[in-house]
């Protein structure tokens, strides 16, 4: 099985179920893998569409449920990221990505 | 959940490839790596096509099994095994293009997550074109005054 | 056609003795030109096809010297010696060389003894199982520069009745005139290929080792075979 991938939310005015959110990148060495997977693996227990941009270098917005977009994001620290959810689910999938970034080099668990 | 056979020229890449590998995947996807040959003065480097026979069949699952590999003979040594698998095995096998290190790194997670074989290539060939040093600066058209 | 029955009669079949002492003397002379291999291929490549040739056809030796090697048929012998070179060598070579035997064992599974055709065609299977596996074409600089020539030359020989001497002569010839033709043309496949028109100059290591194939097939086949002499084999 494959896991559908929807175009990504955009920034800016959406559907009554979409939200934005904007975190900083903490980890002394920037986002690193082990952040990387707790990001993907939290966004994919959310319905949401989830896409993340990063402010200081203008790469995005990716998608947060694919490790190669959020590897492509070139996030260090003190870079701003604003993450978009999209769906029934958006508001509780950005509470538990910012998690992630406010435990910087202890992510949250996956489950 | 699929697969994923390692396959270099050294015996201690592959299995240091599988070991970040599986730092991504959380211990729940099969990794197995193979590399070096043998003879009686020892082992050295290169790949042999009959031991990545026996890796794909000891990796083997129905959802198939995605094979990464490092360069030149690993490729044709993995070609070669897959000549002796049986067809409907053969058909569940992918030889990916992808770079071994960062492949392997993208694949095992992906895996992880359920994705099918032919999604779990696609994402780790993917990293072909990964952007690995940041540009020192934002790009300055995005912030002129 | 087969009525020798595994006995080389007046040099028109050749029999799997015939098959089996080509390949020792192919691997003895790749055993004896390593150093040369490997000089070639440190001019172009990652200096060890050699090495690693020398491994497999050591290997290939062992297991030809063995009383317990399949000689039965041409098939059978060739696909031992192709799984032991896809085990032992360790570099491209090794699923190369194993695939051309592989594809060549599959041509003629069950025969004691081949006719001069069926031995062109044997090693037309084997031309094709490369050039798919390695995706190499004519004039790329590989190994395949030496054996469609050659293959080529035994086929247009055996197809104007040549008897095997003549045939066999003649496909070490162009085997030979196409391994050096790889010295003039640049490469196209495998490491060399970094090199583009650097690698003009230098003669290709896996056409000089595959020339080696004709030059002791027209040695030892057409030089009618005795059976094995005594249960202690010498070379």
């Amino acid at each position: 099985m494959s896991r559908p991938r929807p175009p990504h939310p955009q920034p800016g005015p959406e559907g009554p179920a979409s939200c934005s959110r904007t975190v900083t990148v903490q980890e002394p060495m920037g986002l690193h893998l082990r952040t990387g997977k707790a990001i993907v693996q939290t966004a994919n227990r959310f319905q949401a569409r989830i896409a993340i941009r990063n402010l200081d270098q203008d790469v995005g917005p990716v998608d947060a449920k694919s490790i190669l977009q959020i590897m492509q994001l070139q996030a260090r620290q003190g870079h701003r990221l604003e993450l978009v959810a999209q769906g029934p689910d958006a508001r509780p999938a950005l509470e538990a990505l910012a998690q992630i970034f406010a435990q910087p080099g202890e992510p949250a668990p996956p489950s | 959940m699929i697969a994923i056979v390692i396959v270099s020229h050294s015996r201690c890449l592959a299995e240091g490839v599988r070991e970040v590998a599986d730092q991504m995947a959380s211990g729940q996807v099969t990794i197995v790596p193979v590399g070096g040959v043998q003879d009686q003065e020892g082992t050295h480097l290169g790949t042999d096509p009959m031991a990545v026979l026996q890796a794909i069949q000891d990796a083997w699952t129905p959802d198939g099994v995605l094979i990464l590999a490092d360069l030149g003979s690993a490729i044709l040594s993995a070609e070669t095994a897959l000549e002796f698998l049986p067809p409907e095995q053969r058909r569940r096998c992918r030889i990916s293009n992808a770079p071994l290190v960062e492949g392997a790194i993208v694949a095992a997670l992906e895996a992880s997550l359920g994705g099918s074989l032919d999604a779990v290539n696609a994402a780790a060939e993917g990293t072909g074109s990964l952007v690995k040093v940041a540009r020192p600066h934002p790009d300055p058209r995005g912030s002129t005054p | 056609m087969g009525q020798q029955n595994g006995q080389a009669g007046n040099g028109q079949a050749i029999s799997v003795e015939q098959i089996r002492r080509w390949l020792l003397a192919y691997a003895h002379r790749i055993i004896e030109q390593e150093e040369y291999l490997t000089a070639l291929d440190a001019d172009i490549g990652d200096a060890d096809h050699g090495t690693n040739m020398r491994r497999g056809l050591e290997k290939v030796k062992e297991r030809l010297e063995d009383p317990d090697c399949p000689c039965n048929s041409v098939g059978s012998l060739l696909r031992s010696v192709a799984m032991t070179l896809i085990s032992a060598v360790g570099g491209a070579a090794g699923p190369l060389y194993g695939t051309f035997f592989l594809r060549a064992a599959t041509s003629c599974n069950n025969s004691p003894a081949i006719t001069p055709a069926q031995f062109a065609a044997m090693l037309r299977q084997g031309l094709e199982g490369v050039k798919q596996r390695g995706k190499a074409h004519l004039d790329d600089k590989t190994m395949v520069d030496s054996i469609q020539p050659a293959v080529e030359a035994l086929e247009a020989a055996i197809g104007q009745h040549k008897d095997l001497r003549q045939a066999l002569h003649e496909a070490a010839e162009a085997a030979r005139r196409g391994m050096e033709h790889t010295a003039e043309i640049p490469a196209r496949k495998g490491r060399a290929s970094y090199l583009g028109p650097r690698s003009i100059g230098h003669q290709d290591p896996g056409a000089t080792s595959a020339y080696y194939l004709f030059e002791t097939a027209a040695q030892v086949l057409a030089t009618p075979a005795h059976r094995r002499e005594s249960p202690s084999r010498h070379r």
